[in-house]
Parts: structure tokens; C-alpha cells; sequence
């Protein structure tokens, strides 16, 4: 039995030969190698990490931006121009209180009596 | 249908009848020009009969200078007359003059009219030279009655303008202020108006006050009551005050931008 076994060992280890890795998987990576892989992971480790933050920062930000009231106020919608039909009534009436102002100055040349002064004697 | 055709006939009439008035203002001040015009081409004349009549005395040239005379004092008569129609009209139509004050100048006027209608019926009968002479210093004596009577006119008349159109102001005021509540949407442009009524009415304010100092004071009872001399006095003291008024006119029409009665 050890024998046969034995002999079946040998032929596993004769197909083994086969399969084996290549040899540089094999061998062991250096420190400094292995540094360097250590420090690539850390750094794709951070961007990676850093851009999530990023976009959720974004976010967040663009959430607060368009539910705060901002001092500025909206700007005033274009007044749109009266239609041409002659004055409004505020026009007229406008008129009529210039007129009324008008006629109310004091300065104004009263309508005096006539002048109608005569040489009574004949 | 019916009160629809109704309202329409009642604002055409009221229309009509605000035309008129103004049209009826007018007319009267052309008359009245138009007896002025006629009563100096016929002074002219009455002046030139009487110089011959003085130059050579004789009947025929006193015949003449009393024909002159006659045509003289009727036509001054139609100018007193259609001056006073005018005075008349203008009573009518200024407003906001007080109903008790209308009366009392509608009723000097009416007065004054009959009386000269009475100079003027008379005339025409009167041929001799004393008695036509005798008329006219009568006439010539109420000028001085009918010139102080035309000045209370004028005094009152002005007042009543200058108290309306306060009033006026002040009413547009109040109506502009309610359409700015519901117009005027930016809050920033809504103080700047409120502000502008403010000053507005302060201004009226202190107009009235003023306003009712001068009339106090005009009216006071005095022995000679010259009218003519009150209303110069009207004139000196309300004229720098009429400035403010207009102040107010302008600043009412500045605020008014951008806003629809």
C-alpha cells in the first residue's frame, strides 16, 4: 500500500510539473514593491473616497441653494404698454386738476370793470 | 334696456350741459367786448360834436352833441350791462362756491341790472340838453358802487377756485393713495409713492390752515369795506402760496406713473 501509494504520488507530482504559476508569481515582491502597491492603493483609495464626498457635497449644496430666500429681489416683470385708444381716465383726470390748478392762481388778470370813465360835462 | 337708455340720455345731457356752460362764458365776454368796442367809437364821437358845439354855439351843433351824448351813455350802459353778464355767468359756473355766497352776488348783480336797464329805457325819452346831462351824472355816480360790487365778486370768486382746487387735490390724493394698495406690487416702489403722498399732504395741509388765516383776516368787518383793496390784499398774500399748489399738482403726477384709474 505505501508503495502504490507512493507511486501514485509520483505521478501527481509528475502532472503537477504542468500546472505550475509562472515564475515570477513565484517569486516574493520586494519592500520597496510592495510599498509602492501599498501607496497606489492608498491613493485610489483616497480619489476615489474623495470624489464620492465630492458629489454628495454637490448636492447637498445645490439643495440648500434653491431653498434659501435671497436678499435679491426677483426682477420686475416688463410693464406691458397701454394700447393706443387716446387718454386713460387717469390722463383726463390728470388734465382736469391742471386746469382746475390753473385757474385757481391768484395772479391771474381779473376780469375788472370797464374802463368806461366819461367827461360827464356837455 | 329702459334705465340703460335712461343713464345714457342723463350723461349726454349733463355733458351737453357742461359745454354749454363753458360756450355760455365765452359768448358773454364776446358781447361784452363788443359793447366796449362800440362805446369807444362812440365816446370818440360824442367828444368831437361836443368840441364844435363849443366851437361855434349853435342850435344845430347842440342838437348834434345831445344826439351824440344819447348814443354815448346807451351804449355805456350795454357795456356796465354785459360786463355784469359776465360776472353773472362766471358766478353760475365756479366751482365750489358756497350756495349761500351764490345767492348773495347773483343777487347785487340782479340788482345792478335793473337798475341800468332802467338808464338805458330811459335815455331815448330825454332830448334837452340839462336833462340828459342830469341822467348821466346820476349813472356816473354808481360806478364807484358798481366797481366795489365787481371787486366782492372777483374776491369771492377767487377764493371759491383756490378752496376747490385744494379740495380737489386732496380728493385725488385719497384715490390715487387706494390704487397703489392694489396696483403697486414692489415694496420698494410702494414706500417711495406712500412717501411722495405724505409730503403731498402735509403741503395741503398746511395750505389749508393758511387759506383760512387770509379769509379770516379778509373778511373781518371794516368801516370802508373797499372791495377793491381786499382784493388786492387777497392777491399779495395767497399768490406766494399758489406756488405750493402747483408743487403739489406736479409731485401728484409724478406719483401717478405707472398707475391705471
Amino acid at each position: 500500500m505505501a508503495q502504490q501509494y507512493s507511486e501514485d504520488q509520483s505521478h501527481a507530482f509528475e502532472d503537477q510539473e504542468q500546472f505550475q504559476a509562472p515564475p515570477e508569481l513565484l517569486v516574493e515582491p520586494t519592500p520597496e514593491e510592495l510599498e509602492k502597491k501599498n501607496k497606489r492603493k492608498r491613493i485610489l483609495r483616497l480619489v476615489g473616497g474623495g470624489s464620492t464626498a465630492f458629489v454628495v457635497i454637490i448636492i447637498i449644496l445645490m439643495y440648500v441653494a434653491s431653498n434659501m430666500n435671497t436678499n435679491t429681489p426677483a426682477p420686475e416683470p416688463t410693464p406691458t404698454p397701454l394700447p393706443a385708444q387716446g387718454p386713460s381716465n387717469l390722463r383726463k383726470e390728470l388734465d382736469r386738476l391742471q386746469g382746475i390748478v390753473d385757474a385757481a392762481d391768484p395772479v391771474l388778470a381779473p376780469f375788472s370793470p370797464p374802463p368806461v370813465d366819461m367827461e360827464v360835462e356837455f | 334696456m329702459k334705465v340703460y337708455l335712461s343713464v345714457f340720455f342723463l350723461a349726454l345731457f349733463c355733458a351737453v350741459g357742461v359745454v354749454q356752460a363753458s360756450q355760455a362764458l365765452d359768448k358773454a365776454k364776446a358781447d361784452y367786448q363788443y359793447q366796449l368796442d362800440t362805446y369807444r367809437s362812440a365816446y370818440d364821437e360824442f367828444l368831437l360834436k361836443r368840441t364844435q358845439f363849443e366851437n361855434t354855439s349853435s342850435f344845430a351843433n347842440q342838437e348834434e352833441m345831445v344826439k351824440a351824448a344819447k348814443d354815448m351813455l346807451t351804449r355805456r350802459a350795454r357795456v356796465w350791462k354785459t360786463y355784469w353778464q359776465v360776472l353773472r355767468v362766471d358766478t353760475w359756473e365756479t366751482e365750489g362756491l358756497n350756495p349761500a355766497m351764490r345767492d348773495e352776488l347773483i343777487g347785487e348783480i340782479d340788482e345792478i341790472q335793473v337798475l341800468l336797464n332802467e338808464h338805458e329805457i330811459n335815455i331815448p325819452g330825454i332830448n334837452n340838453r340839462e336833462p340828459l346831462l342830469a341822467e348821466a351824472i346820476a349813472i356816473n355816480l354808481e360806478d364807484l358802487r358798481f366797481e366795489n360790487s365787481s371787486y366782492k365778486v372777483l374776491f369771492e370768486l377767487e377764493m371759491a377756485r383756490f378752496d376747490w382746487a385744494m379740495r380737489q387735490l386732496k380728493e385725488f390724493h385719497n384715490t390715487l393713495d387706494a390704487a397703489i394698495e392694489v396696483q403697486v406690487r414692489s415694496n420698494s416702489e410702494k414706500q417711495l409713492k406712500k412717501r411722495g403722498l405724505e409730503e403731498v399732504i402735509s403741503i395741503i395741509n398746511r395750505l389749508g390752515e393758511v387759506y383760512d388765516e387770509i379769509g379770516e383776516d379778509l373778511r373781518r368787518p371794516n368801516k370802508t369795506r373797499k372791495y377793491i383793496k381786499i382784493y388786492k390784499n387777497m392777491v399779495d398774500e395767497l399768490s406766494p402760496y399758489y406756488s405750493d399748489m402747483i408743487r403739489v399738482n406736479d409731485l401728484l403726477v409724478e406719483i401717478s406713473e405707472g398707475i391705471e384709474l
